[in-house]
C-alpha cells in the first residue's frame, strides 16, 4: 500500500467535506437513530481513509464511499445485534435502493428545506433546530422554547410535517416554473 | 400501491415515533410492512430521514455561524477548513487517520470489512414476534393529559394499548381494559398495563370501576395487591409506597406482606377505606386523603372542554365575519328554527333557505342546515370575480351511494363560474367553467365510509401567484395541481347544497348531510391558515394541534 501524498490526502478531505453531509443522510436514512448513524459514520470514514488508494479519482466518489457505508451498516447489524439497526436486511436493501434512486430529488429537497425553515414562526424554528442539535433531545427543545415534553413532541411532530408538506410544495412549484 | 390520505397520515405518525425512538415493536412491524410493500411509503421514509439530516445540518450551521472559532480546522499552513460540528469527530478521525497512515500503521492489511455478514440470527421481526403483542386496553378519554418527559411511550387518544408503562405528568387518562374494567389516572401517575385484567401503581391515583363481566381485575401495589370483587375503588400510592384503597361500592380483597414478611389479607367493602404504610402494615382510616376523579366528573370536565372550544370558535367566527378578505361567511349560528334566510355575517350576501331543516351542528345548541330531499338548497349571489379564492366548510356527509355532494355551484355558464362539490368517488372537486367547458381541479379521495357521518372540515384555494389548486380536509394539505387556466373565478346566483339547472353535473339531487359553517376568502390561505379554521373549529380534541402558530 502506498503512502498517500499529500495531494491525495487533500484531496480525500475535499471530497469527504463535499460528500459529508449526503454520506451521513445516507446512513441515517438507513440507522434511524442519529447518534448511531454518526457511530457508524465514523466507522465508515476511518475505512473510507483505509481504503482511499483503491477510489479511483474521476469516479462517483460519493457512490463509492456510500458502498462502505452500506457494508457497515451491514456489519453494525451482526455486531451489536439490532441495537444500531432498527430494520431487517430486506428492507434496509429496499430503503437503500429507493434512496439511489431519489438522490437528485432530495438534493433539491435540502435546499428547499432551507426556504421552508424560514417560512416557519421563530418559536417553532428553535424548537426545530434546537431538537436536531447535536447532543439535544425533544426535553431540550421543550426547555428552549418553555414548552412541556409532551407538547414539544406534538409540536415536532406537527413542524416535520408542515416542513415536509412546505418542501414538496416547493419542489411543485420549482416544477411549475 | 397509491397510498390514501389516512394511510399517508399513519405512515407520518410512524416516522415520527421512528425518529424519537418511543416506537413500539408492533408499529415498527407495521412500517416494516408499509416499506417492502408501498414504493410510495418508501420514498416517504427516505425523503423523511434524508429531511432529519438536513435538519441536523442547518442546525448545526447555525451553531456554526455562532461560533467559527471553535469549528475551524487547521489542516496546512495555507488551507483552513471548516467543518459543521457533528463533523468534527469525523474530522479528527479523518486527521488522525491519515497522520497514522503516514506513519504506516495501517500498513498490514486491515481487516476489511468490505465483505458481506452474515445476517443476525434475530431480526427485529423476530422480536416483535416474540414480544407479547396482545392489545390489552384503549385509552379512551383524556383531559388536559400531558405525559411524563420521561415517558417512554404516549398514545394518543383512541390507540391500543399492549403491555405497556404509562407516566403522567398531568391530567387525567381513561383506559378501558378490554375484560371491561374502567380506570382513571390521575397524574402525576405510574400505572403499568399487565394484561387484559390487571395492572401495576407504582405512584399516583388511580380510580377503577369493575363492572361484574371484569370481577378479579387485580393491581399490584408497592406492598401487596388488590384483587376485585366487582366494585369501584380508589387506589393512590403516595411517594414512599404507603398506599390509601378506598371502596365506593361493593367489595376487594387486599393481599399484602408486611415488613416482617408477614402474609396478610383484608376485604374492603362500601365506604370503608384502608391504609398501607411504608411497611406494608394495613390501618383502617375514615376517609382518603384526597377525592378520586371519576368517569362522571370526567365526563363533566370534557363536557366543559367542549363549551370552551365552542367559546374559541365563536370568537374566531366573529373575527372572520370582520375580516376584509372575507367574501362571505356563513355560521349558521343563532338562527331561529323557522328561519328562511341564511345570514351573511360578512358582506351581507343573504341566502334564501328553500327546503332545508334547520338541525343541531358540531356543538350541541349551535345550529347547521340539512340537506336531504331533492330540492333542498340555499339560493345566493355574489356578483364580482376574485383572482384568488379560499373556500371552506364544516361538513358531515351521510352518504355518497355514487352521487356527487354538491357544497356550492354556480348558476353562471361564463368564464371563471365556479362549483365546489365531493364527487361519488369521495374527491373534492373544484371546478371552473372555461369557454364553456368544465375544467375540474381533483383531489385523491377524500371521503371514504369511514369519514361518513362525522364532522369534517373540507378546504380549496384557488392561488394564481403559485398557480396552485390546493386542497385541504381537517386542517392539512390533501392534494395540489397546477391551475391550467388562471383566470377570476366568479359564482354570481349559485345554489348551496345542491347543483344549479347550469351545472355540468347533470344530478337533481342535493346533498346528503349538513352544512354548518361556509366561507369563502378572496386570498389563497395557505396550510397554516387552513389549519388554524380547522383546529379551533373542530368538535373534537385536536392530535398534534400547531399550538404555538399565531393567527
Amino acid at each position: 500500500m502506498a503512502d498517500p501524498s499529500p495531494d491525495r490526502s487533500t484531496e480525500l478531505l475535499q471530497l469527504m467535506m463535499k460528500y459529508q453531509r449526503r454520506i451521513f443522510a445516507y446512513i441515517h436514512t438507513l440507522v434511524p437513530s442519529r447518534s448511531d448513524a454518526e457511530d457508524i459514520l465514523q466507522e465508515a470514514s476511518l475505512t473510507i481513509c483505509e481504503k482511499f488508494d483503491d477510489f479511483e479519482i474521476g469516479t462517483n466518489f460519493y457512490s463509492w464511499a456510500c458502498q462502505i457505508a452500506y457494508w457497515k451498516v451491514r456489519a453494525a447489524r451482526k455486531k451489536y445485534a439490532t441495537a444500531k439497526v432498527v430494520f431487517n436486511q430486506e428492507v434496509l436493501d429496499v430503503i437503500s435502493q429507493t434512496r439511489t434512486e431519489m438522490e437528485e430529488e432530495l438534493d433539491s429537497r435540502h435546499v428547499a428545506l432551507s426556504r421552508c425553515l424560514h417560512k416557519l414562526n421563530e418559536r417553532d424554528r428553535r424548537m426545530v433546530l434546537t431538537r436536531y442539535e447535536s447532543g439535544k433531545n425533544v426535553s431540550a427543545a421543550a426547555q428552549a422554547c418553555g414548552r412541556t415534553v409532551q407538547g414539544a413532541y406534538k409540536a415536532l411532530n406537527r413542524i416535520r410535517k408542515v416542513l415536509f408538506d412546505c418542501v414538496t410544495f416547493e419542489l411543485a412549484t420549482d416544477e411549475a416554473r | 400501491m397509491n397510498l390514501t390520505d389516512e394511510e399517508i397520515l399513519e405512515v407520518h405518525e410512524l416516522l415520527n415515533g421512528l425518529v424519537e425512538k418511543n416506537l413500539p415493536p408492533p408499529e415498527l412491524k407495521k412500517l416494516e410492512k408499509w416499506l417492502l410493500e408501498s414504493s410510495e411509503a418508501r420514498q416517504m421514509y427516505v425523503s423523511f430521514m434524508d429531511m432529519s439530516s438536513s435538519l441536523a445540518h442547518y442546525a448545526e450551521e447555525i451553531i456554526s455561524d455562532e461560533d467559527d472559532s471553535e469549528e475551524e480546522i487547521i489542516l496546512t499552513e495555507s488551507k483552513t477548513l471548516k467543518f459543521s460540528r457533528p463533523f468534527l469527530a469525523i474530522a479528527a478521525v479523518l486527521i488522525l487517520s491519515f497522520t497514522l497512515y503516514n506513519f504506516k500503521l495501517f500498513n498490514t492489511a486491515a481487516p476489511s470489512i468490505l465483505e458481506p455478514s452474515t445476517p443476525i440470527n434475530k431480526s427485529v421481526e423476530d422480536i416483535a414476534r416474540d414480544s407479547d403483542s396482545a392489545v390489552f386496553a384503549v385509552l379512551t378519554n383524556s383531559v388536559g393529559l400531558e405525559w411524563s418527559a420521561d415517558a417512554s411511550y404516549t398514545p394518543s387518544l383512541g390507540q391500543t394499548l399492549e403491555k405497556t408503562s404509562l407516566k403522567v405528568a398531568n391530567g387525567l387518562a381513561q383506559l378501558e381494559f378490554i375484560r371491561g374494567a374502567t380506570v382513571i389516572l390521575e397524574g402525576p401517575v405510574e400505572f403499568e398495563i399487565q394484561g387484559s385484567n390487571k395492572g401495576s401503581l407504582t405512584r399516583g391515583k388511580l380510580r377503577a370501576n369493575v363492572p361484574p363481566v371484569a370481577k378479579g381485575f387485580a393491581v399490584d401495589l408497592p406492598r401487596g395487591r388488590l384483587i376485585d370483587l366487582g366494585t369501584e375503588f380508589g387506589l393512590h400510592v403516595h411517594d414512599g409506597g404507603s398506599t390509601e384503597i378506598f371502596v365506593y361500592k361493593g367489595k376487594i380483597k387486599y393481599e399484602g406482606m408486611s415488613e416482617s414478611s408477614e402474609p396478610f389479607t383484608r376485604e374492603v367493602s362500601t365506604g370503608e377505606a384502608l391504609f398501607i404504610d411504608p411497611y406494608g402494615y394495613p390501618n383502617w382510616i375514615e376517609m382518603p386523603s384526597e377525592s378520586f376523579m371519576g368517569t362522571a366528573d370526567l365526563a363533566f370536565i370534557s363536557m366543559e372542554q367542549s363549551q370552551n372550544r365552542y367559546l374559541s370558535w365563536v370568537n374566531l367566527s366573529e373575527e372572520i365575519a370582520g375580516l376584509d378578505k372575507t367574501l362571505l361567511y356563513y355560521s349558521f349560528d343563532n338562527h331561529a328554527p323557522w328561519s328562511r334566510t341564511l345570514n351573511d355575517l360578512s358582506r351581507n350576501s343573504n341566502g334564501a333557505i328553500i327546503g332545508c331543516k334547520w338541525t343541531e351542528g358540531r356543538w350541541s345548541g349551535k345550529g347547521a342546515l340539512g340537506f336531504k330531499r331533492k330540492n333542498d338548497q340555499v339560493r345566493l349571489d355574489l356578483p364580482d370575480r376574485h383572482a384568488a379564492l379560499t373556500l371552506g366548510a364544516w361538513i358531515k356527509l351521510d352518504e355518497l351511494n355514487h352521487f356527487s355532494s354538491p357544497i356550492i355551484s354556480s348558476d353562471s355558464r361564463s368564464n371563471g363560474a365556479a362549483s365546489w362539490y365531493i364527487n361519488p368517488d369521495g374527491k373534492l372537486v373544484l371546478e371552473l367553467t372555461v369557454n364553456n367547458k368544465p375544467e375540474r381541479y381533483e383531489s385523491a379521495v377524500a371521503f371514504r365510509k369511514e369519514r361518513l357521518g362525522r364532522w369534517m372540515h373540507i378546504a380549496t384555494t384557488f392561488d394564481p401567484v403559485s398557480k396552485l389548486v390546493s386542497h385541504y380536509i381537517n386542517g392539512r394539505s390533501f392534494s395540489r395541481e397546477k391551475i391550467v387556466s388562471a383566470i377570476p373565478l366568479s359564482f354570481g346566483p349559485s345554489l348551496l347544497g345542491n347543483f344549479s339547472k347550469n351545472s355540468s353535473i347533470n344530478q337533481k339531487r342535493s346533498m346528503q348531510g349538513k352544512i354548518d359553517e361556509f366561507v369563502l376568502f378572496e386570498q389563497a390561505y395557505d396550510e397554516v391558515g387552513i389549519r388554524r379554521l380547522f383546529e379551533i373549529g373542530c368538535p373534537y380534541e385536536v392530535p398534534n394541534a400547531f399550538g404555538s402558530v399565531s393567527p
